[in-house]
């Protein structure tokens, strides 16, 4: 549905994408990972054209994005991060509006204006403007808007960013309906567990390179960890017991910090000694054993400096 | 069954017309507040001062170059202002590059069909009290309609080009001034142009306002001036749609 080749941007000497490759297939969802000015957003912009690429080729449903804008937009719609909100429309309006850019003619996009606010629940708020709606509220008006021709394909660049909790579950929802209807979506977002739930692939996009591409039980077996222990101590553990217990059979990775350490473990044989070593070097408060999440591997491929 | 590209247009017209027409009192003030002045301080106060060649008033020589100036005006400012806030505040032009299957020339024809009609709405609100507060003010409408439909053209361009290249808001506020201060002051509004020294005189007749002001004034159908202004209008449309495209991908 989507293809990629050797997809380059850069403004100047900085090279924000580097020949990035990549295909989605109609009906899978992906989810574009990585941390603060990695690319994802510039990626998501050459999609839709907003950026032309310094090199490379973007098909749309067989469609080159540059040469035939028009054919692969009507396949197409996105969610922007920013909301882009009219000062003088309301809601009903806005959604009118934007149906008619979509190519819809008057009385389709009232009718798919009322539909999507429905879809939306924010009937109600039909007459507000878009800027006094909450953060939710708005997010889920862009949602609306993504859907206002029922396009086959949905670019969500972070469509949760900011929420609270309630709204961001909300949000999944109407996602997760999406995903059910084989929409092809392609979704960006700085939320581990969200792309964990929500996402059939995960891409990790580091400096503007792909450094994993899978399913997020691939990425996780890739990082070849069994498990991640966490341990509470007692006592904070100077650098020689902490080398000790580095030099444990089995711990593979150790990060310490607030008092606590967690250990990436091959294979839950180590489980013994690494508890009788804590408990005799520092003690143990709390003792914590899980599965390695998607955020795990992130860290362990983006490592964990500040990005800014 | 119209074609892509017409309804394409259209669909920018409408939203851009349904925007106007919801602060209609609003524009149409704003569309009268600075005629009024000039024909008030300048046309009716300085102009019981000014002995004019043969029996034209002064007010009623200066009336069409008010009238041309109001269409100057309404065009540049509206646009650059819309297309500014558009780009840089609502990032409804960021949307429309990345959502919507227009192509950026179909966009900007919208915005100038939408100049043209806001510019006669202008000219309607100037003439409808001066048609009645001076039954004797008369004026070549055909001329009239020609020359606002080419300035309409020529200015919604300009206000295009300033709207998707400045950046910074007070920029846009200082462009605004050295682009309608000159032309208000310069271009035959307020003297006719022949008083200039012959090297100024040829910068300023350049100017499309300048001739859309003679050409109203001579009574007739001015073919030479409607002509001049139609193909400075036409090459400003294709600069501002070049610069609309250039401007609308990162």
């Amino acid at each position: 549905m989507i293809q990629i080749e050797g997809l380059s941007k850069h403004f100047g000497d900085h090279h924000v994408v580097e020949c990035v490759s990549f295909s989605v297939h109609s009906g899978e969802t992906l989810g574009l990972l990585g941390p603060n000015g990695a690319g994802k957003t510039t990626t998501i912009r050459m999609l839709t054209g907003l950026v032309r690429p310094s090199s490379g080729k973007i098909t749309v449903g067989g469609y080159d994005v540059l040469k035939n804008p028009i054919e692969a937009k009507r396949l197409f719609d996105i969610s922007p991060q920013e909301a882009s909100l009219h000062p003088h429309l309301n809601i009903a309006e806005d959604l009118y509006f934007y149906a008619r850019l979509r190519g819809l003619n008057r009385s389709d996009a009232r009718k798919r204006a009322q539909e999507t606010l429905r879809w939306a629940k924010l009937e109600e708020h039909a007459s507000k403007n878009g800027h006094q709606l909450s953060g939710g509220m708005q997010r889920r008006l862009l949602m609306a808007r993504a859907l206002i021709t029922d396009p086959p394909i949905l670019y969500l660049d972070e469509p949760t960013t900011g929420l609270d909790p309630q709204s961001r579950h909300a949000l999944w929802d109407y996602i997760s309906e999406l995903k059910g209807k084989k929409k092809t979506i392609i979704l960006t977002t700085h939320y581990m567990e969200e792309a964990e739930m929500l996402c059939d692939r995960v891409i990790i996009i580091d400096c503007g390179k792909i450094i994993a591409d899978g399913s997020p039980s691939e990425l996780k077996r890739l990082m070849g960890v069994d498990s991640i222990l966490t341990l509470r101590l007692r006592q904070s553990l100077s650098p020689s017991d902490l080398q000790l217990m580095q030099r444990v059979p089995g711990v593979i990775g150790l990060h310490c910090s607030n008092g606590c350490i967690s250990m990436q473990l091959r294979d839950k044989e180590a489980l013994d000694e690494i508890v009788v070593t804590a408990s005799r070097l520092a003690g143990i408060n709390e003792l914590n054993l899980k599965e390695p999440s998607l955020e795990d591997v992130f860290l362990h491929l983006t490592g964990r400096g500040l990005r800014e | 069954m119209i074609p892509r590209a017409v309804s394409a247009s259209l669909v920018t017209f409408e939203r851009e017309i349904y925007d106007y027409r919801k602060n209609i009192l609003f524009f149409a003030l704003r569309n009268l507040i600075q005629p009024f002045f000039f024909v008030l301080v300048i046309g009716v106060g300085l102009g019981s001062m000014v002995n004019m060649p043969g029996r034209q008033s002064y007010l009623g020589f200066m009336l069409p170059g008010i009238l041309m100036m109001c269409v100057v005006q309404v065009c540049y400012q509206h646009f650059s202002s819309e297309i500014w806030m558009s780009k840089n505040h609502e990032g409804y032009l960021e949307l429309l590059t990345m959502a919507a299957p227009i192509k950026p020339c179909e966009a900007v024809a919208g915005y100038l069909l939408t100049g043209i009609v806001i510019a006669f709405f202008a000219v309607l609100c100037f003439l409808a009290p001066i048609t009645l507060f001076l039954p004797g003010f008369q004026i070549s409408y055909p001329a009239l309609i020609l020359l606002t439909i080419g300035l309409a053209l020529f200015f919604t361009s300009a206000g295009i080009v300033v709207g998707v290249t400045v950046l910074d808001p007070h920029n846009l506020a200082t462009v605004s001034i050295f682009v309608t201060m000159p032309l208000t002051y310069l271009c035959g509004v307020f003297f006719p142009p022949e008083m200039y020294p012959p090297a100024a005189r040829v910068l300023i007749e350049i100017i499309p306002l300048t001739q859309a002001i003679e050409g109203l004034r001579s009574g007739a159908i001015p073919m030479f001036e409607i002509a001049y202004v139609w193909a400075t209008a036409a090459l400003a449309v294709v600069f501002a749609a070049w610069m609309f495209e250039r401007n609308m991908h990162l």
